[in-house]
């Protein structure tokens, strides 16, 4: 703000909430800014509607109210220039499968329009980051889970978005792969890019979040800098954690 | 035991669930209308038994019909069998699941098997019941007969079980390695058209003597189905030996167990690898769209089998018909059959559109992978138009493939080729558009099997019983002016459609985004 240059907001949930059966809200009122260039961990225990969130913040499904902004614009009103802000790497690696890898990310490329020579350049680089490259050319439906993941992980990074959405993204990756993929996210921001995950994992999330929001029952019970968290508590995240989602 | 019990349940109550799935209809009217469309689909087969019984009756010799009836219902079940075996369980999703349950290995095999036996004693009810039955009455056997009648009834898929089981065992062998699973089970289901088809061109009047010659000369080697004529015309003798076989028969599945299920989850494992360069292409995002829907069409083997087997029911009829001599070429061309030439070209061209429901199970086919192109920056209507060009295109080549043959066959003129080709165009667009809205109103996301997907799920069911109220149209034209050729009632008819189609279009659009933004992936 002092500089005069007011930090962009990257994505922006105004009271925002799902409700799946029209009685239960599985996200109720969730309210929350990430700024450009942070990288922001969200948690919650099991069903506290991280995914939920997520999910509408990436279109899959609507939410029953409230309103979402990507990068300035409301992805209910212009979903399409919305969604060329952001890719997103689901916590399931379900995809078309009958497709080799490389198909994969060439298509992947062709919907963000990505010109071939710059395509080719981030293929390389990220497949052989993650040792997927030498298997690019089978079918999908001959990968692991973990390869899956990978496609999908390089798949989503192949646009350089300015947002960079992961929902669970370390589970089911072996060490190595967990190491590049937290070494991506923060190079990412070093070029200015956001990332938004959701994870399990608290020593993650305090290795490489700028900012946390911690979900519990689909209300956002804490969102801050990690160390203004522990701060005022004078806990570990952990211990945080369980106080912050214990049944009241 | 009681484990056994269970786990056949399980799967029947999935394998039949699939024909009441995507519910969200009033419970009580979805039922009535499914077992009206079932009906519908086994009122053919009786009244095929009861035709072959009545023509031998005549001649007097009713057990002739339960001896061909017999050979019919055994090759019948055969044919039916193998693809069931290849797609349900040595290609079938939840094998893996079921092995690492704590069941013995004969519980599993058993368990798919008794799904199998359960179709297959439908089809027996449905081919061979009605005839054995009316031949029991003729020749008034006693209950201790009906009894025995009972006994066989139930053994009768014993042997179609046991052959099937063989050859699919052996086809897989011989080329599953080669990753041409595909191609086998379009085979047998090709195979299996033959067969239908075949069997009921045979049936039709003048033929049944030749059809009991062959009857006769087949049961010669293959005694049962002697045996079941006699037992059926009253002679306990048989009952013994027809028990003996099927005992046989019995010890014989029970030995292929182990092997069944060996061979099973070796190719549930096993998929071809695709090789091939790794190249870089620039694509149009509406051309990769298209690619999308059409390799999910295409590349998945239940689904492509299911649309080049139904694209090939009208193929077959036609060659069939024409080889048999049901169609004489040189009477079709005169001046007096025009009429029908015309509706039989227009009939057999339309064939794709009417019988191939492509755009209704548009959303359903993408399954759990469904949210892939909402994430994707690609305006809904986009979306959905790439889906509609998915059907347009699938359809019209068929439509081209199986008209040219017809146009060289019968030399159709050029004002009845195009008139026909309009109508046919004008046709399939409307009814992709509407396929699509009741996809979109049933989108039927969360099938695990991907016959479930495609066939007999309510919204196929739906849009077919919409076809007949399209063909009235071109019906109502002929019917109404008389004098009107019949280049002008097609074009009349594909104007309609046309007009039909752009109504659609400016009065649903909105609806059918709404609707596509409201599917939960
Ligand atoms: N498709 C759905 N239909 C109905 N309810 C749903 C659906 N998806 C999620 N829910 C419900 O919404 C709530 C939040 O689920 P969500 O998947 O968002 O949790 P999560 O925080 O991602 O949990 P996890 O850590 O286990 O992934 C849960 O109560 C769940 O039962
Ligand atoms: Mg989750």
């Amino acid at each position: 703000m002092d500089s005069g240059k007011e930090v962009q907001k990257m994505l922006v949930l105004e009271e925002v909430t799902k409700s799946y059966d029209g009685k239960e809200n599985a996200v109720e009122r969730l309210s929350l800014t990430v700024k450009a260039g942070e990288i922001f961990g969200f948690i919650g225990p099991n069903g506290a509607g991280k995914t939920t969130t997520i999910k509408m913040i990436t279109g899959i499904t609507a939410p029953t109210s409230g309103r979402i902004m990507i990068n300035g614009i409301d992805l209910a009103a212009s979903p399409v220039e919305a969604k060329l802000n952001f890719t997103y790497v689901p916590d399931h690696p379900e995809i078309f499968s009958s497709i080799r890898g490389i198909d994969y990310l060439n298509f992947i490329a062709d919907m963000y329009e990505i010109p071939v020579a710059q395509r080719q350049a981030r293929v390389e680089k990220y497949a052989k980051t993650f040792g997927l490259y030498d298997k690019l050319d089978r079918l999908i439906s001959v990968y692991s889970h973990g390869m899956k993941q990978k496609l999908l992980i390089c798949g989503a990074l192949l646009p350089n978005p300015r947002l960079f959405i992961l929902d669970e993204p370390l589970v089911g990756l072996d060490p190595l792969a967990a190491k590049n993929l937290k070494d991506i996210m923060r190079e990412h921001c070093r070029r200015g890019g956001t990332v938004f995950f959701s994870s399990h994992l608290l020593e993650v999330v305090e290795n490489i979040c700028d900012r946390v929001a911690v979900i519990n029952k689909g209300r956002l019970v804490a969102c801050d800098r990690l160390e203004k968290i522990k701060e005022e508590s004078g806990h570990n995240l952990e211990e945080i954690f369980l106080e912050l989602t214990k049944d009241a | 035991m009681r484990r056994l019990a269970v786990l056949a349940k399980i799967q029947l109550v999935d394998f039949f669930s699939k024909y009441k799935s995507g519910m969200g209809l009033r419970a009580r009217r979805a039922r009535l209308f499914l077992y009206l469309t079932l009906f519908c689909l086994a009122f053919p087969f009786i009244q095929m038994s009861v035709g072959v019984y009545q023509t031998f009756s005549i001649l007097g010799r009713p057990e002739s019909a339960v001896a061909l009836m017999y050979l019919t219902v055994v090759l019948f079940m055969s044919f039916t069998a193998i693809p069931f075996l290849l797609s349900h369980f040595f290609y079938g999703g939840d094998l893996q699941f079921l092995a690492a349950l704590p069941l013995p290995v004969e519980y599993i095999v058993l368990a798919k098997l008794s799904t199998l036996y359960c179709y297959l004693l439908i089809i027996n009810s449905l081919v061979l019941a009605p005839a054995m039955i009316l031949t029991g009455i003729n020749y008034q056997l006693t209950a201790l007969f009906w009894l025995l009648l009972f006994i066989v009834w139930l053994l009768v898929p014993l042997l179609p079980l046991l052959v099937s089981s063989v050859v699919a065992l052996g086809t897989v062998k011989l080329f599953a390695p080669q990753g041409k699973k595909n191609l086998l089970s379009i085979f047998f289901g090709f195979g299996l058209l033959f067969l239908i088809i075949g069997i009921q061109l045979l049936m039709g009047g003048e033929n049944s003597s030749v059809a009991e010659a062959w009857t006769l000369s087949i049961g010669g080697y293959f005694r049962p189905v002697q045996w079941v004529a006699r037992l059926s015309a009253g002679s306990a003798r048989e009952f013994l030996f027809f028990l003996l076989l099927n005992l046989l028969l019995a010890a014989g599945l029970w030995r292929l167990i182990p092997r069944l299920y060996r061979s099973a989850l070796h190719s549930v494992n096993q998929t071809a690898v695709a090789k091939g360069r790794i190249t870089y292409r620039q694509r149009r995002k509406a051309v990769q769209l298209l690619r999308r829907n059409l390799f999910i069409l295409l590349r998945q083997p239940v689904f492509m089998m299911n649309t080049l087997l139904i694209l090939a029911v009208p193929c077959l009829m036609l060659l069939i018909a024409v080889f048999t001599g049901e169609l004489p070429i040189d009477l079709m061309v005169l001046p007096e059959n025009r009429n029908r030439l015309v509706v039989l070209f227009v009939t057999v061209t339309a064939a794709p559109a009417l019988l191939l429901n492509l755009s209704a199970t548009a959303i359903t086919r993408e399954g759990r992978t469904f949210w892939e192109t909402k994430v994707l920056p690609v305006e809904v209507w986009d979306n959905l138009r790439s889906r509609m060009w998915t059907t347009l295109i699938v359809n019209v080549i068929a439509s081209l493939l199986i008209g040219l043959p017809v146009v060289l066959l019968f030399g159709i003129e050029w004002p009845v080729i195009l008139s026909g080709a309009f109508f046919i165009f004008t046709l399939t667009r409307v009814l992709a558009t509407i396929d699509l809205l009741i996809n979109l109103y049933r989108p039927y996301l969360d099938w695990t099997n991907p016959a479930a997907a495609i066939k007999n799920n309510l919204n196929v069911l739906f849009s077919l019983a919409l076809r007949p109220l399209f063909l009235a149209v071109p019906y109502f034209f002929s019917f109404c002016w008389t004098a009107l050729g019949e280049e002008k009632v097609l074009c009349l008819s594909g104007l309609v459609f046309l007009l039909l189609h752009f109504l659609i279009f400016g009065s649903c659009k909105d609806l059918m985004i709404r609707k596509f933004n409201q599917i939960v992936a």
